[in-house]
């Protein structure tokens, strides 16, 4: 899933739950694409294009999305994305939880990497934590 | 950042995520290995893989699923040479409610919500986390009878015979009961 906020935020393909609903209640909006397929990027295109029309500062804010996604296991195309926030000047905040540091690496396409420490990096369910990149 | 940030974290849940951290890089050598091998049983038995009348519809996994966009950030070679895994969480998609219920009833692991434990960690995710709103996730594809497993370090032949009897269950209930 990603989610576009644009003076919103965006969020592509289907997010842990908590993630969406934040996104939503607070802050300026956002646009959810909730397959997370490739197809689903041309749509985002679209609606950057079309937000980028209406005024001179960037459309969107941030696109916030899960590598994998929970709980479909779903994968966007962070090269392209990459492109898009590099065209029309928002971060890409990748949440790589599931596909952890030890298997993926992802800030060579990400502004902001954040992680869920709670879960196996710690690995025992008795501490919570989180970071930030 | 350096304005807005303050240092409030516990000093011993600091100290307690050091000490359970440290092996991270092992541990997760081993979940992704075991869930490897669940996932190849399970997807092995099912319509995705061919088998006909199989109760299990396809195996979320980003060995499969999304694969060559999971590839353009898959570490290719780690400090002892061995290529990033696919993780330690998968979901599955049933043919049917009553497969997917017999499932997980029968799955003989811990079970609750979370994900991310060195133990063996099954839930009915969408039940859990999607109670109100069944319809709108399932445009998307998160079904209600969508299980998912985060994977453990325990013996993996003894996940495989686990899942094997859930399996069975799955198979007695799902083809006896057919589609909801």
């Amino acid at each position: 899933m990603f989610v576009l906020a644009v003076h919103l935020r965006c969020s592509r393909s289907f997010p842990y739950t908590d993630t969406l609903k934040i996104l939503q209640k607070w802050g300026p909006g956002c646009h959810f694409f909730g397959h997370g397929l490739d197809n689903d990027i041309d749509e985002l295109e679209k609606v950057l294009s079309e937000e980028a029309a209406k005024s001179s500062s960037p459309p969107a804010l941030a696109l916030f999305t899960e590598f994998p996604s929970n709980p479909l296991l779903r994968t966007p195309n962070l090269p392209r994305l990459r492109e898009l926030a590099n065209k029309f000047n928002f971060l890409i905040v990748v949440d790589e939880t599931l596909g952890n540091f030890c298997n993926v690496e992802v800030l060579p396409y990400a502004d902001i990497v954040v992680s869920s420490l709670s879960k196996i990096f710690s690995g025992d369910a008795n501490v919570m934590g989180g970071r930030y990149v | 950042m350096d304005v807005n940030f303050e240092d409030f974290y516990f000093d011993e849940d600091a100290l307690y995520m050091e000490r359970n951290s440290r092996d991270f890089a092992r541990r997760i050598r081993i979940i992704d290995e075991n869930t490897e091998a669940v996932c190849e049983f399970l997807r092995a038995h099912s319509l995705a893989a061919g088998v006909p009348n199989a109760v299990i519809k396809d195996v979320c996994y980003p060995k499969w699923t999304s694969r060559e966009n999971y590839d353009k950030c898959r570490i290719t070679a780690r400090e002892d040479g061995s290529e990033g895994g696919f993780g330690g969480l998968f979901a599955l998609l049933f043919t049917n409610l009553a497969a997917s219920r017999a499932f997980f009833d029968a799955l003989p692991c811990y079970k609750g919500p979370s994900l991310g434990t060195n133990f063996t960690l099954a839930c009915p995710y969408t039940v859990i986390a999607h109670y109100l709103e069944f319809d709108f996730v399932a445009q998307y594809g998160v079904e209600e009878g969508l299980v998912r497993v985060s994977v453990g370090m325990e013996e993996r032949q003894e996940l495989l015979n686990a899942f094997a009897i859930a399996l069975r269950a799955a198979e007695t209930a799902g083809t006896a009961d057919g589609a909801d």
